[in-house]
């Protein structure tokens, strides 16, 4: 029996919890009993709507409509009802609902459920506010014609998403904030900042510091260099030129990097001086400060979060503040405010975890705001949301999903297949200083961990033509589709059967399934070698194994996944 | 002279290779050895060749109507002027065959392999080659005769360095294809949807594209010169750095198209709408807007020298720097 067969269409609605998690972690027995409380009201409307409930756990609930009017109907009348109670509510007694409906396939073996129209609405339950509804093009044009949305409800076209078109449905007049349990009022500016990055200084080699040195001993304000110098290092401020010029510049330099370690400190150092410093002394230490950056191992930005941190270091964004309400925005409603040696990516990747979407970040930096009641901070605000908007869309796929599929069993046996994913995969990447030919290597050590899902978000998108190419140079294409199916079908012997199924699929879905299948080479390795095992002509298939495992390495290591 | 199959093997394996005109009309040869045969003429009506090592073999003329050619290796096989119709060669290769004037109408090349195919006046109206690979295949037009692709299916397809110079695809779908650098010179693309599909680089000069559907698609780079663009859906494309002199695209829709630094002299835009469009530094001389739409589009420092801007609309367009009709430049 081949599962592929036995799907079909449907749609479903998923609804779930907004801010489940912290709301857990302050008040558990509380939150698990507002969560029964307002399942049961959604059982009940689905229920009304003939629906077929799939699923429902404190995670939220999955269910099944015949109809995607209906569906709609439901999610409507289920977040009316519920924003109209929580406005008659204390805080603590409200929890937000966020709602995702999509029509597509659904997949029902031995109780088990899969497939993209669950996949796909509970990502879009995911990315949704409180109280607002996230529909797909599929859903959106069929209801579009029969309900009449646009009198009660605004219709926002979010963008595509999921190869889909993604609209968001909210009530009119209601404002799509979550509810917030106030915050301590703390002063803001009382956050400590650890300036904990930077580039740590090493020991360069002899030919790079000593150019540092000529360059400097060549500059036209070499004197006020070394006055400058000698003024940070020994806090004295010498005014005779003849002995400024005796002084011996490299065991200035030497002093000062010994003093301060990582070239944010130096930075911060010397512009503090300066700033106290009478005279053109500003310019000065910023020649000091560009020559001694050479002598620092400049790491190129290796991600996106590595680009977002150089970009919020920039002196002028006001970095101080930034950080400040990062670091806030993390923590803001616990009683203190240790920032606990919390570094400046872990705080962009809390932060992220924290706020599925940069809507949803947006509106809780603006109920922060008005917390903080500081107007300088709305600026920072701005600041930040723009830099953070790059970090946003690459991982639309990637919200807190693990927990909840794993607690919906066979949702994807694509995606559980492995924890491989889960390790990190350790990308050594030498950098290298740029000036006078010298190249001073240091490997760093990067961990990139992703998760499954961005993994699949990348699958998604990948380019195979290359890989198609590189197989059937070598293979007949059908043997690499009898192959491939009977691999993640489970499939023994080709038959008829299957060689009229494998005819509705292209091979470029069937390599596709199998990275998502398989997220490990090896693994992938096996399968195929055990199912060639098991064809009249072995040889054929075993020869394929080796040509496909080959050309999909490449591809692999796109992904980030080691052999 | 009919011929069974057991016979054919038999007299093959034994050194013949010469079956000119053999009658083997419904025979089952699947998985059958017959590399270098030449079957001429033959006729193979309905055979089953599943999975058959075809290589080299000579099939000119032969009839394979219908024939179930699935995963058959027919590599470097000389199948021109054969009737392939409605034949299944599903994840057949066919790599570097030579199928000039073959008949393939309706047939299934399902993920086939096609590269460096010699194509030229090959009819595959209505035939299914989605995911096919037909890298550097060459479907040129030769003296009257041109390649018919019309309605046919090519979704991922691989196109890319292929020739189509003179085909007709009318009507074709070419959804997510790669067709980068492949040559449309003077194909009739009329129809088409591309939906998806990978054009950078791609050569279209003189194609008739006449309500194509060509939305989101990336053209940057292509050239487009003295094409028919008219009613031709293209939102959101990029078509940066395209060189487009002489094209029609009268009525096209071009909302929020990106055409930076194109190449658009003497061009016809009547009725266009290009709202939104980015027309940063590109050369439009002499180019006609009548009646265009350029509602909210960026010409900054574009040149527009000599073009018939009149009628166009120009609401909220910007025109920093660009040279305008009577050479002056907008301030």
């Amino acid at each position: 029996m081949l599962p592929r067969e036995s799907k079909n269409v449907a749609v479903i609605m998923t609804s779930g919890a907004v801010d489940l998690d912290r709301r857990m972690l302050s008040d558990r027995q509380w939150t698990v009993s507002l969560i029964e409380r307002d399942l049961n009201f959604i059982k009940e409307q689905c229920t009304y709507y003939n629906a077929q409930i799939l699923k429902s756990s404190e995670l939220g609930l999955v269910a099944n409509f015949n109809d995607p009017v209906k569906a709609v109907k439901c999610a409507l009348d289920i977040q009316k009802t519920l924003t109209r109670a929580a406005a008659t509510m204390q805080p603590r007694d409200v929890l937000g609902h966020s709602i995702g409906i999509h029509l597509g396939d659904l997949v029902v073996t031995n109780s088990e459920i899969s497939g993209s129209s669950i996949v796909i609405s509970h990502q879009l339950q995911l990315d949704t506010n409180w109280g607002t509804i996230h529909i797909s093009e599929s859903i959106y044009n069929q209801v579009n014609s029969v309900l009449d949305l646009t009198t009660d409800y605004t219709i926002n076209y979010l963008g595509e998403r999921y190869l889909q078109k993604i609209y968001q449905v909210i009530p009119k007049g209601f404002s799509s904030s979550i509810p917030v349990i106030n915050p301590l009022n703390i002063d803001i500016d009382a956050i400590e900042i650890i300036d904990e990055s930077g580039s740590e200084y090493l020991e360069p080699s002899m030919l790079l510091f000593n150019a540092v040195v000529d360059d400097l001993e060549i500059n036209e304000n070499i004197i006020e260099i070394k006055q400058l110098l000698l003024y940070i290092c020994l806090d004295k401020w010498e005014r005779d030129r003849s002995k400024l010029e005796k002084l011996n510049l490299k065991g200035l330099i030497q002093e000062l990097l010994e003093l301060t370690g990582t070239n944010n400190k130096l930075k911060s150092l010397i512009v503090e001086t300066t700033q106290t410093v009478e005279g053109e002394y500003t310019l000065i230490g910023e020649i000091i400060i560009n020559e001694f950056s050479k002598l620092y191992p400049k790491s190129e930005p290796q991600n996106i979060y590595d680009e977002v941190i150089q970009s919020l270091e920039d002196i002028n964004k006001d970095p101080i503040r930034i950080k400040r309400l990062l670091f806030y925005l993390c923590k803001y409603d616990l009683s203190n405010l240790d920032t606990n040696g919390l570094t400046l990516s872990q705080a962009i990747k809390e932060l992220q975890n924290l706020y599925p979407s940069l809507e949803i970040l947006r509106s809780r930096m603006k109920q922060a705001l008005t917390v903080i009641n500081k107007p300088e901070y709305a600026a920072v605000m701005e600041v930040l949301i723009d830099e953070l908007s790059a970090i946003y869309p690459a991982r639309s796929l990637n919200y807190n999903q693990n927990t909840f599929l794993e607690s919906l069993p066979a949702l994807s046996n694509n995606q559980l297949n492995n924890q491989l994913n889960n390790q990190p995969s350790h990308n050594q990447i030498a950098t290298t200083v740029e000036p006078n030919q010298t190249t001073n290597e240091d490997i760093l050590k990067t961990s990139n961990v992703k998760s499954d899902k961005s993994i699949d978000a990348e699958i998604a998108d990948l380019d195979l033509f290359d890989l198609r190419l590189n197989i059937i140079k070598y293979l007949s294409p059908l043997r690499v589709k009898i192959l491939i199916f009977s691999t993640l079908n489970n499939v023994t012997e080709s038959t008829n059967d299957s060689i009229s199924a494998i005819r509705t699929y292209e091979l470029d879905d069937l390599l596709r399934d199998l990275f998502y299948a398989y997220k490990s080479p090896e693994k992938l390795e096996t399968q195929l070698a055990n199912t060639a095992k098991q064809f009249k002509d072995v040889d054929e298939y075993e020869q394929a194994t080796s040509v496909i495992m080959s050309a999909v390495i490449p591809i692999y290591k796109i992904l980030g996944i080691e052999a | 002279m009919f011929m069974n199959p057991d016979e054919l093997i038999k007299r093959y394996t034994a050194g013949e290779v010469n079956f000119t005109e053999a009658n083997l009309r419904g025979a089952n040869l699947a998985g059958a050895d017959l590399i270098g045969v030449n079957l001429a003429k033959a006729n193979l009506h309905s055979a089953t060749l599943v999975f058959a090592y075809l290589t080299r073999t000579n099939l000119r003329s032969a009839t394979l109507i219908g024939a179930k050619l699935a995963g058959a290796n027919l590599n470097q096989a000389h199948l021109s002027e054969a009737n392939l119709s409605d034949a299944d060669l599903h994840g057949a290769s066919l790599a570097g065959a030579t199928l000039v004037n073959t008949n393939a109408a309706l047939a299934n090349l399902l993920d086939a392999n096609l590269m460096d195919a010699d194509m030229r006046d090959i009819n595959l109206r209505g035939a299914n080659l989605a995911g096919a690979c037909l890298r550097g295949a060459n479907l040129r037009k030769e003296l009257k005769r041109s390649a018919n692709l019309t309605g046919a299916c090519f979704h991922k397809a691989d196109l890319r360095g292929a020739n189509f110079t003179g085909a007709d695809l009318s009507g074709a779908d070419l959804r997510s294809a790669n067709l980068t650098e492949a040559t449309f010179t003077g194909a009739n693309l009329s129809g088409v949807d591309f939906s998806k599909a990978i054009m950078q680089g791609c050569f279209l000069t003189e194609a008739n594209l006449t309500g194509a559907n060509l939305s989101n698609v990336n053209l940057t780079n292509a050239k487009i010169e003295r094409a028919n663009l008219t009613d031709v859906q293209m939102e959101d494309a990029n078509l940066a750095w395209v060189i487009m002199p002489d094209a029609k695209l009268t009525r096209a829709n071009m909302v929020n198209v990106n055409l930076m630094m194109a190449k658009l002299s003497r061009s016809d835009f009547s009725r266009a709408n290009l709202q939104r469009a980015n027309l940063k530094e590109a050369n439009l001389t002499e180019s006609y807007l009548a009646r265009t739409n350029l509602f909210g589009a960026d010409l900054t420092d574009a040149i527009l020298f000599k073009a018939e801007l009149s009628s166009a609309n120009l609401a909220g367009a910007i025109l920093k720097g660009a040279t305008m009709p009577d050479g002056t430049v907008h301030s």
